[in-house]
């Protein structure tokens, strides 16, 4: 399990380092790092990724327009799909649904509810057939 | 005198009394206006100057705010710093830790090949009870295991600066909107009073914001969030399969 290739999202460093550094804590070290959307995107190209975790506000491309083009490119629509945001409305977390992200975590978050979502996440996704 | 000329006097005489009535009806008015706009001018010359003092403070308490953002980014890279450093300590202690276990747990089984005379001797034992007493105690593990939780927790509390931040950025962009409404008043008050009125001097920090961030212990909006999650798997969720090992552009 700690093979997964994790790609973390968000504008803000502290908040980058802060989940960057859980995941190691959880014995995931395969971890890169985007400042916001578009370089998410550069990144998934260029490198790839099995796991995305993705802030929703940011510059340039947000997390949910990164999220809809992940969903429609054909070499990343399966990729698992993560939101840690601060947005905490209903109509959020519908609107990211709709765009079909696998989870959401509502910030700020604890250690074990990020481990609880990503566990869960690669457990439906191993569940189901490659 | 004709008597047309008699009747057009009269008709001037009889609209100068009704014009007399009437001034004398609106003076007190008038009189009122002209009190009311002698007091009026003063205040509003106040009100002036405190539009005025009010915007010009506005930008300096936006970039009063940013600088808090920006010390406060800076103080949690410091914290993770440490907290990073103190977390790599705990790993090498550990790390320590297991090499001595290992090569103690190796000299117990090495002395295991003892000849049987010499196994059942009090020295043996005396030898045997001192290599178990190098292994390191299990409390050292456990101690071990706190502070690295602690640092995790550390770190997991320092989310308050980016939820902070989003929120000194929303209260920025109010002051943003009340100094441009202030210095259309201004302008309106003197047209030539402030030519840069409309050139907004707040410094922006490139932060895009959720104004309802908040920085809670509740579980109430992740509960909301699994619940609505919940419901979807259960109706039917997306399609989602086993991830890619990190595929790469083709």
């Amino acid at each position: 399990m700690s093979d997964v290739k994790f790609l973390v999202v968000d504008d803000s460093l502290t908040m980058r380092r802060i989940v960057v550094n859980t995941l190691k804590t959880l014995s995931y070290t395969g971890v890169l790092e985007a400042v916001d959307g578009k370089d998410a995107m550069a990144k998934l190209m260029s490198e790839g990724a099995d796991f995305l975790i993705t802030d929703w506000n940011m510059p340039e491309m947000n997390g949910l327009e990164l999220t809809k083009w992940v969903r429609s490119s054909e070499q990343f629509a399966d990729l698992p799909i993560l939101m840690v945001t601060t947005r905490g409305n209903k109509e959020d977390v519908i609107d990211a649904m709709k765009m079909r992200v696998n989870n959401y975590i509502v910030k700020p978050f604890t250690a074990q509810g990020l481990k609880e979502k990503i566990d869960a996440i690669l457990k439906s996704v191993e569940g189901k057939p490659a | 005198m004709k008597q047309e000329d008699m009747g057009a006097i009269l008709r001037k005489v009889e609209e100068l009394r009704a014009l007399l009535v009437f001034s004398q009806r609106t003076l007190p008015f008038l009189e009122d206006v002209f009190s009311f706009v002698t007091e009026i001018v003063p205040l509003l010359d106040v009100l002036k100057s405190s539009v005025e003092s009010t915007s010009e403070k506005l930008p300096r308490a936006s970039h009063q705010l940013n600088k808090v953002t920006t010390a406060t980014e800076m103080a949690s890279t410091e914290i993770l710093n440490i907290v990073e450093a103190i977390a790599a300590r705990t790993d090498g202690l550990r790390a320590s830790l297991d090499g001595r276990k290992d090569a103690v747990e190796g000299l117990l089984r090495g002395v295991q090949d003892f000849p049987e005379s010499a196994r059942g001797t009090a020295a043996f034992y005396a030898l045997e009870a001192g290599l178990r007493e190098l292994l390191p105690a299990p409390e050292l593990y456990t101690e071990l295991e706190v502070m690295q939780n602690d640092c995790t927790n550390i770190m997991i509390a320092l989310q308050v600066q980016d939820i902070t931040a989003q929120q000194i950025a929303s209260v920025n962009q109010l002051m943003q909107s009340v100094d441009e409404g202030l210095n259309r008043l201004l302008k309106n008050f003197h047209r030539n009073a402030r030519h840069d009125a409309t050139q907004f001097k707040h410094q922006k920090l490139n932060i895009v914001f959720d104004t309802s961030a908040e920085y809670t212990g509740s579980p109430d909006r992740q509960r909301m969030a699994d619940a609505l999650i919940a419901q979807a798997d259960r109706s039917g969720s997306p399609k989602h399969a086993k991830p890619k090992r990190a595929a790469k552009k083709r």
